[in-house]
């Protein structure tokens, strides 16, 4: 599952949203480093309710605008506790081999600044 | 917000399919200007782009083709291994025979013809992809073996023949949308191949000339055909939806390296030249045909009478 699919099924999961709600949602989410334009948003949108992991869940007219709110399906949960799971394992293992980085020389960069900085993390 | 604003990107939705914009045409248009900074009275450079980026990708998806769009990237990395073995082969075998004494030749240092500066260039490309620079990377490769051929009129040096140049632009024209991650293991894959060819045609490989290396390009074509249908066969497995799709978009590259054998005739074994434009154009033509008559056949099989929703699906 690529980054901004993963971020916009967890936009989803707390409560349907609508277009504009998902962008600020997933930037917020991503720590600002993925801003997504409503082209891209809304593509997405139609893959994942082709896949059956996303779909509308109501409109409502919000100053004379129809808005539409979507929502993640039973299907869409699953995937992403599914890919979830996946990333959480990854974040461990990971974690794992970086504890055990400093039992072993880094080697003369170990008196710069950032190979201390990757070493000791 | 301006109603010039709101017009503009009216303007910019066409890229849209007909049926698609109508249903969800004012969701983005509102979105988009939800997302307008104050004062705005034009659509941003990137809103432009994505915008048409994702028309197109409507205009795929209504033809149930989004797989095409999903394949590219894949298909320029094998493109991009493509060019670069070749590449490696032809400048650690042709590019290093000998000149016979008493012939008048003016060589590019050790090679002899002009176009070892594109396969320099094609070497460099997967290196340069790694770090995240493959497409200008491809784009210089591409544009070096395109200027071999004026250069070579209107300077003393020589070039490869149009057989081996041609495909290669083919490959070129695939492997610039070659992904612009920093890592990939299948560039990676490429870029060893190309390197250990390299290795292979200096060490062990016979230095002949082009003309005696036909029957390579037509193997470079079967072989990188057999990948495509092996991926294709996995994808399928899978339900991956890039499926065949890769099929379709090198099958150009494909068929201009196969078909250069065939062209080939006597009394002399390399292709007349009225012969290879046949048949480069053959090869042109049928891959530039196969792409719409596919995505015809595909609109025609899932046609939707009635014309779905694209949020809800009824």
């Amino acid at each position: 599952m690529r980054e901004p699919t993963f971020l916009i099924l967890t936009a989803l999961a707390r409560a349907p949203m609508h277009g504009y709600g998902l962008i600020q949602e997933v930037a917020e989410l991503s720590g600002g480093t993925l801003e997504l334009r409503p082209g891209t948003l809304y593509g997405a949108l139609d893959r994942l309710t082709d896949d059956g992991l996303v779909s509308l869940d109501r409109q409502e007219i919000v100053d004379g605008r129809a808005r539409k709110y979507y929502r993640l399906t039973d299907h869409g949960d699953a995937a992403l506790r599914v890919e979830t799971e996946r990333l959480r394992r990854s974040v461990e293992a990971a974690t794992r081999r970086l504890a055990l980085r400093p039992a072993f020389p880094a080697g003369p960069s170990v008196t710069g600044g950032p190979a201390i900085a990757g070493g000791v993390a | 917000m301006s109603d010039e604003l709101r017009d503009r990107y009216r303007t910019l939705l066409r890229c849209y399919p007909s049926a698609y914009r109508a249903e969800r045409g004012d969701e983005i248009l509102d979105t988009y200007l939800d997302l307008a900074r104050p004062g705005q009275d034009r659509p941003r450079a990137a809103d432009v782009i994505d915008l048409v980026r994702g028309g197109a990708r409507q205009h795929l998806r209504a033809r149930h083709a989004l797989g095409l769009a999903d394949s590219v990237p894949f298909a320029a990395q094998l493109a991009l291994m493509t060019g670069a073995t070749l590449a490696a082969l032809w400048l650690g075998t042709a590019e290093l025979i000998t000149i016979p004494d008493g012939v008048i030749w003016h060589p590019l240092g050790p090679f002899v013809t002009f176009g070892a500066a594109a396969w320099i260039a094609w070497l460099l490309a997967p290196l340069a992809a790694l770090f995240g620079l493959g497409r200008p990377a491809v784009a210089l490769a591409l544009l070096t073996t395109v200027a071999v051929v004026p250069i070579a009129a209107l300077t003393e040096y020589a070039r490869p023949p149009l057989f081996v140049l041609v495909p290669h632009v083919a490959l070129g024209l695939v492997a610039l949308r070659v992904p612009t991650r920093r890592w990939s293991r299948l560039t990676a894959a490429g870029l060893a191949l190309a390197g250990v060819t390299a290795w292979l045609a200096v060490a062990y490989g016979p230095a002949t000339h082009y003309y005696a290396l036909l029957r390579v390009t037509q193997n470079a074509g079967v072989i990188l055909a057999l990948i495509v249908a092996v991926s294709g066969v996995v994808f399928s497995v899978r339900r991956d939806s890039r499926r065949w799709w890769p099929a379709l978009i090198l099958l150009c590259p494909v068929l201009l390296l196969v078909m250069t054998v065939s062209a080939s005739g006597n009394p002399q074994p390399w292709p007349t030249w009225g012969v290879a434009v046949v048949s480069a154009g053959v090869a042109v033509v049928t891959a530039a045909a196969a792409l719409p008559a596919t995505l015809w056949l595909r609109s025609q099989l899932w046609r939707d009478p009635h014309g779905g929703c694209p949020t809800c699906r009824r």
